[in-house]
């Protein structure tokens, strides 16, 4: 395995779009806090005539991503490079020619629908928008369109809300197709459906692809949608793209940690057959994300220090908990509300010892010991930040501290960002199965 | 969990008494425009320590019957017939109130089911009064024990915070804890999971096998994902249109489903067909149950239906196959007297004629 961080083009297809180390903050401009890190140097081709799906727990940035390559949001920096040009810096002539090429099809046909317009006006806007041609050809190729998306002639003159939901995706997906994109984002079409209803969505995004020649970018949290229709799929936790390859070989040898742990996580026999592995909580704010590694927090491969090697699964399970919980603190400790309590000198520490018996119990924490009850004694203090860096500092490993590299991982040009591919680590998912053996024991 | 007090044995999964029993169940909804038969005919039951699904798509009736079962039921709607006991006693005469604290539920959205003006802890520390009695340090210590039986960290700090602070999965783990701080032995669960993320999802289905294990609870489980049901359930209910059309043990039901319907959407869903392949579908949509059925329901979307089904209202007859296991489905492909066999029901990608309504036409392409 070697690492590798320039790109080369796949040898089958031509790219269409070059996305670079693409960011997106947002800075709600308020007196406190840090930007939030929404999209996070994300990079990636996208080549001519494929559907890359984009997965992901809700918050991870999917559909900022969608938005910025489009243009519907400024990126913070980072290039999209389509047609020689980084659209992302174009403006005038050239932004208009990317709108046309460039489409969205949105989540919820509830809201992205104007019920004020009939279809034929919904459908026919972006034509008048960009005055195409004539209005004779405008209305013909309305006609065209909602024909091409399976809806009826008479349907021209109705509006959305006589239309049930799957009828009023496809008036979405119909203008979406009106000024004749390459390429469309579709940002969780099928999600607000019905699954026989969504069944039909899926065939006739299938054919209008073959059809049409499109390239779609398939945002979606569900993960047989995404194995069924899309060819590769990138991997996103916290802004970042941790894992991205073709569909199939991801769905059945995920290499990154999150990646096996998201997919272990579909229920029934629609998931890969093998063991659940349960993350704890839920992804840090993306205000503040962990150091490192983003996914250091909940990786279930996550590299220990040498010294507590001995240590059991379930003091690990506490120590990683109790780290968590001080995070969060210091976290609220920021707030407006907390900074004026502890100034009154109020909740300072407030019911660490209960947590902490409740984290420990009656796990033999062994050489770990002190270095726990020092954490404890810093935060009863009411200093959780310090406690929070001292079970860092003790407990963290290479994983605290630097962001890992991007490391091919497969003959397919697999990419994978975890220092566990790095040469002198065990693999992500050896380590995963022989800790939940050591926990079964 | 400490709130296991009053009485122990009732419904005791050996004694193999239902905990509810629903019988013939009608629920209908009365509007200036028409009359709707959202729930018609539904049985089923749930023992102790047992997880029932209940599937379908929107439309189906699932939430009125979960609604229905817990007395939700507000005008325009009406239970018109049908019997629901609990633990023996007729509900429908009036004896919701006395079994409130029993029968809980947990809805899909859990930031509407809670006050955005009360701290969680106030929540939880209501239930607990109403229902147990618990005041002052021992409604305190009870509601961190509740919060930290869902798995909620540092739960002394999080009584303290509002529905706000809390994300999406905490708030629906927090909304099990105040179902639970009713003590309930049914539990019914609308969709409980829909609204969070795969992996949230699995802890909170995790933290329910957990609690009905140390709990024995009943457990009726409402939810459109049939991967989720296959993994919750004991068995499963599939509705359509109002009725329960097929009802089989989870093992049996995804291995030999029997009614169509459940065939078809067994193979609507992506990721069990090749890759590449358009997926088998369902023409149609679920039709709004206006009368009285005269007819299959379904039979205006079945690949498989003939004259018979347009005339004649199938009853669940017994699918089981000599297993010993309880599986009927109502439909007349299983009744011998019209000739046909269920091996005609398939689907296929072809069959989609009326794409929810539209046309479209094949044939430019391949």
């Amino acid at each position: 395995m070697s690492t590798q961080t320039t790109r080369e083009t796949t040898e089958t297809g031509e790219a269409l779009l070059e996305v670079r180390e693409l960011k997106k903050y947002y800075d709600d401009g308020g007196l406190i806090g840090d930007p939030v890190q929404a999209v996070d140097g994300v990079s990636f081709d996208l080549q001519k005539g494929e559907t890359l799906g984009v997965v992901g727990e809700s918050g991870c940035g999917k559909t900022t991503l969608g938005r910025t390559i489009l243009g519907l949001e400024e990126a913070t920096g980072g290039e999209v490079v389509a047609d020689g040009r980084d659209v992302t810096a174009i403006s005038g002539s050239n932004r208009r020619e990317w709108q046309r090429d460039a489409q969205m099809v949105f989540q919820d046909p509830d809201s992205s629908l104007n019920d004020r317009m009939t279809v034929g006006e919904i459908i026919r806007e972006p034509l008048d928008a960009h005055d195409w041609r004539t209005a004779e050809a405008r209305r013909a190729r309305v006609f065209e369109l909602i024909e091409k998306v399976g809806l009826r002639e008479e349907h021209y003159y109705r509006y959305p809300h006589q239309f049930s939901g799957g009828q009023r995706q496809r008036i979405g997906i119909a203008r979406a197709l009106a000024l004749e994109p390459e390429f469309i984002v579709l940002d969780e079409p099928v999600s607000a459906l019905d699954v026989s209803v969504q069944a039909r969505i899926i065939n006739l995004l299938d054919e209008l692809q073959s059809e049409l020649g499109l390239t779609y970018l398939f945002i979606a949290h569900d993960l047989s949608v995404v194995r069924h229709i899309c060819d590769r799929v990138a991997v996103m936790y916290l802004g970042n793209v941790v894992e991205l390859g073709p569909t199939e070989s991801v769905y059945t040898d995920p290499s990154h940690p999150y990646t096996v742990s998201l997919l272990s996580a579909i229920p029934g026999s629609f998931g890969p057959d093998r063991d659940r592995i349960t993350l704890r909580g839920t992804p840090p704010s993306p205000r503040n994300p962990p150091t490192g590694c983003r996914f250091v927090t909940r990786c279930p491969a996550k590299v220990r220090p040498d010294e507590y090697a001995d240590l059991p699964e379930d003091a690990w399970t506490g120590i990683e908990e109790f780290h968590t919980v001080l995070r969060a603190r210091a976290r609220a400790d920021d707030g407006l509300l907390e900074r004026l309590k502890a100034a009154l000198g109020a909740s300072v520490g407030e019911n660490i010892t209960e947590t902490t018996q409740e984290l420990f119990g009656d796990v033999e924490l062994g050489s770990a010991q002190p270095v726990v009850d020092e954490a404890v004694e810093t935060a009863q203090g009411g200093d959780d930040s310090g406690a929070a860096a001292l079970v860092r500092e003790e407990f963290g490993s290479i994983c605290n501290e630097e962001e890992p590299d991007e490391y091919v991982v497969d003959s397919d040009g697999r990419l994978s960002q975890c220092v566990r591919h790095e040469d002198g680590y065990d693999a992500p998912e050896v380590v995963i199965e022989r800790r939940l053996n050591r926990r079964t024991k | 969990m400490a709130a296991d007090g009053d009485t122990p044995a009732e419904g005791n999964a050996a004694t193999d008494e239902p905990l509810l029993t629903v019988e013939d169940l009608h629920t209908t909804f009365y509007t200036d425009k028409e009359t709707i038969r959202a729930v018609d005919g539904v049985s089923l039951d749930i023992r102790a320590g047992e997880t029932v699904g209940l599937v379908g798509e929107s439309g189906s009736g699932k939430s009125v019957t979960a609604r229905s079962i817990l007395g939700l039921i507000d005008d325009p709607g009406r239970i018109e017939s049908g019997s629901i006991r609990f633990r023996g006693e007729e509900l429908t005469d009036g004896a919701w109130e006395q079994n409130r604290g029993d029968l809980s539920i947990v809805f899909q959205d859990p930031i509407n089911s809670m006050n955005p003006v009360y701290t969680v802890g106030n929540q939880i520390r209501e239930a607990l009064r109403i229902h147990q009695g618990l005041r002052g340090d021992d409604a305190r210590e009870e509601a961190v024990e509740l919060l930290e039986a869902v798995g909620i960290p540092d739960a002394p700090r999080r009584l303290g915070e509002y529905p706000h602070q809390y994300s999406g999965g905490m708030r629906q783990r927090a909304v099990i804890a105040i179902a639970l701080a009713c003590d309930p032995d049914l539990l019914v669960c609308d969709e409980p999971t829909t609204a969070l993320d795969v992996t949230i999802q699995a802890q909170i289905l995790e933290l329910l096998a957990e609690l009905q294990r140390e709990e024995d609870l009943g457990i009726l489980f409402i939810t459109h994902d049939m991967g989720v049901i296959e993994e919750v359930a004991d068995r499963v209910n599939v509705m359509y249109a109002g009725e329960v059309v097929e009802t089989a043990p989870v093992d049996r039901l995804f291995d030999e489903p029997q009614h169509p319907y459940t065939r078809g959407l067994l193979a609507s869903i992506p990721g069990r067909t090749a890759d590449g392949d358009q997926l088998p579908t369902i023409g149609g949509e679920v039709p709004t149950p206006t009368a009285e059925p005269q007819e299959c329901r379904f039979a205006p979307r079945c690949p498989a239906a003939f004259d018979a089904c347009e005339r004649v209202h199938p009853e669940p007859v017994d699918v089981a196959d000599g297993t010993g296991e309880t599986h009927t489905a109502a439909c007349l492909l299983h009744e011998s007297e019209y000739g046909h066999s269920p091996a005609e029901a398939t689907f296929d990608p072809d069959t989609d004629t009326a794409a929810d309504g539209g046309q479209r036409e094949r044939g430019d392409r391949s």
